[in-house]
């Protein structure tokens, strides 16, 4: 009978009492309280040193703060990769990244702006009928989400 | 009838009838599916499995096209019913998430792709979610497997191998969600409860949220190996600001160069400022600081 009904949580009821092997009692014996200080303490510990590597590591500061702090000595943290491999990738929709495309790889190196026609292209045909792209496409005629298209209307239309 | 409830009734009828070929040809091989979810470029002679491209072109539910413009057909683009490719992410992701992890990283993805492109609301979120899937999944494929043919942009034949760790960030920078554990940089992945280790493999992360958002929307890093150099492509998903282009990358580079070697000083910053702001290579910046 006991095994089939479950025994009330006294701790949450009451805040004061814990369950043991089915058993309600008062977690307070000195060994106990001994070991749950310890517990606290390293956990407020812990969260002091988390609190300060975030600070001394990832705090956002500005450009112009980064730019001037003096060499700091090296660490871990690091995605080890060289400048040269590092890339910043713009995906643009707008009409005007058409006209700044030349202008942007000619004064900006690495930098670059995708056009919507190139991005059209990269991600496939097949999504152009998606609502999301729609847009995009202003002048294409309006398809289905989801539209079958199935054996010989496949072949020769398919997309 | 609401546009999802609607879409899965469609799903099940074309897949339970005609398409039950392709559903099973995807079912089986994980790459085909990847290959018509990014629309890869294949050469006609080319194997996917033991298929040759012309068999699979004849079973029902697949659009092999020609991609080029000569008689003959030299090169295929690969793609499929997105339904099928629904079905079978909505299937595979019930089915494997516990037993196969690759193949459940795959059919999130898919669905990820779907669910973003099939509404018509054009926020931001949705194109992040979409292009994060879909970069993503193409990564290293065929087809895809420099940086170049991935980003046609970026004339760089880096080679590329296919992502094997991904994960979306919600409200987050790289500030605040990189963090140093057990010796290594690894965040933290709600949805899949574990901690991802950022060098260990080539992961993708998607920054999204409007709170404090990164100053890129995607971070796609690939470690070095013996044969090829460690890649870094952040990207801005949804760019438009071309006048200021230069406080965009400004931005990408402070969040940055705390996890990059030797940037906490202000010269190498500056030094990947300019790589990226001026036409001259980082070489020629280095032996320009040299002389």
């Amino acid at each position: 009978m006991l095994d089939s009904t479950p025994l009330q949580d006294m701790d949450g009821l009451f805040g004061r009492y814990a369950i043991r092997s089915g058993v309600p009692y008062e977690p307070k014996t000195a060994q106990e309280k001994k070991f749950l200080e310890t517990k606290r303490m390293m956990m407020k510990k812990k969260k002091k040193e988390d609190d300060g590597e975030q600070q001394a590591t990832v705090a956002l500061v500005s450009f112009e703060e980064l730019a001037t702090m003096p060499t700091q000595a090296t660490s871990n943290k690091k995605l080890d990769v060289e400048p040269e491999n590092i890339y910043l990738l713009c995906v643009s929709h707008q009409q005007f990244a058409e006209g700044i495309r030349e202008s942007v790889r000619h004064n900006m190196g690495k930098v670059n702006v995708l056009p919507s026609r190139e991005l059209m292209n990269l991600i496939g045909p097949m999504w152009r009928s998606f609502p999301l792209f729609r847009k995009v496409r202003a002048n294409s005629k309006l398809i289905l989400v989801l539209e079958p298209r199935i054996g010989a209307s496949a072949a020769a239309s398919p997309y | 009838m609401c546009d999802v409830c609607s879409a899965r009734i469609q799903c099940h009828d074309i897949v339970s009838g005609a398409c039950q070929e392709a559903a099973t040809l995807l079912g089986e091989s994980q790459e085909l599916a990847i290959l018509c979810a990014i629309c890869a470029e294949l050469r006609a002679r080319q194997l996917i499995g033991t298929r040759s491209l012309e068999t699979i072109g004849q079973y029902d539910g697949f659009c092999f096209v020609l991609a080029g413009k000569h008689l003959s057909p030299l090169t295929y683009r690969c793609g499929a019913v997105p339904a099928v490719l629904y079905d079978l992410a909505v299937k595979s992701l019930q089915r494997q998430q516990q037993e196969q992890p690759n193949q459940a990283m795959v059919a999130a993805l898919l669905s990820k792709m779907l669910d973003a492109a099939r509404h018509s609301d054009e926020s931001p979120g949705r194109l992040e979610s979409f292009l994060h899937a879909q970069f993503t999944l193409a990564w290293g494929q065929r087809s895809r497997d420099t940086l170049s043919s991935a980003f046609p942009c970026l004339k760089t034949n880096t080679p590329l191998r296919p992502m094997e760790q991904h994960c979306t960030i919600d409200y987050g920078t790289p500030g605040s969600a990189l963090q140093f554990q057990r010796d290594k940089l690894a965040i933290f992945d709600s949805t899949q409860s574990k901690e991802i280790d950022v060098a260990a493999a080539p992961t993708s992360i998607h920054f999204c949220g409007s709170n404090q958002p990164a100053g890129f929307d995607i971070m796609m890093f690939q470690p070095r190996t013996s044969d090829s150099a460690a890649v870094l492509v952040v990207i801005e998903t949804k760019y438009s600001q071309p006048s200021g282009m230069k406080f965009k990358i400004e931005r990408c580079v402070a969040e940055l160069a705390p996890f990059l070697p030797g940037m906490c000083g202000g010269v190498n910053l500056l030094l990947l400022l300019s790589s990226l702001l001026s036409p001259l290579s980082f070489k020629d910046i280095d032996s320009k600081k040299d002389a």
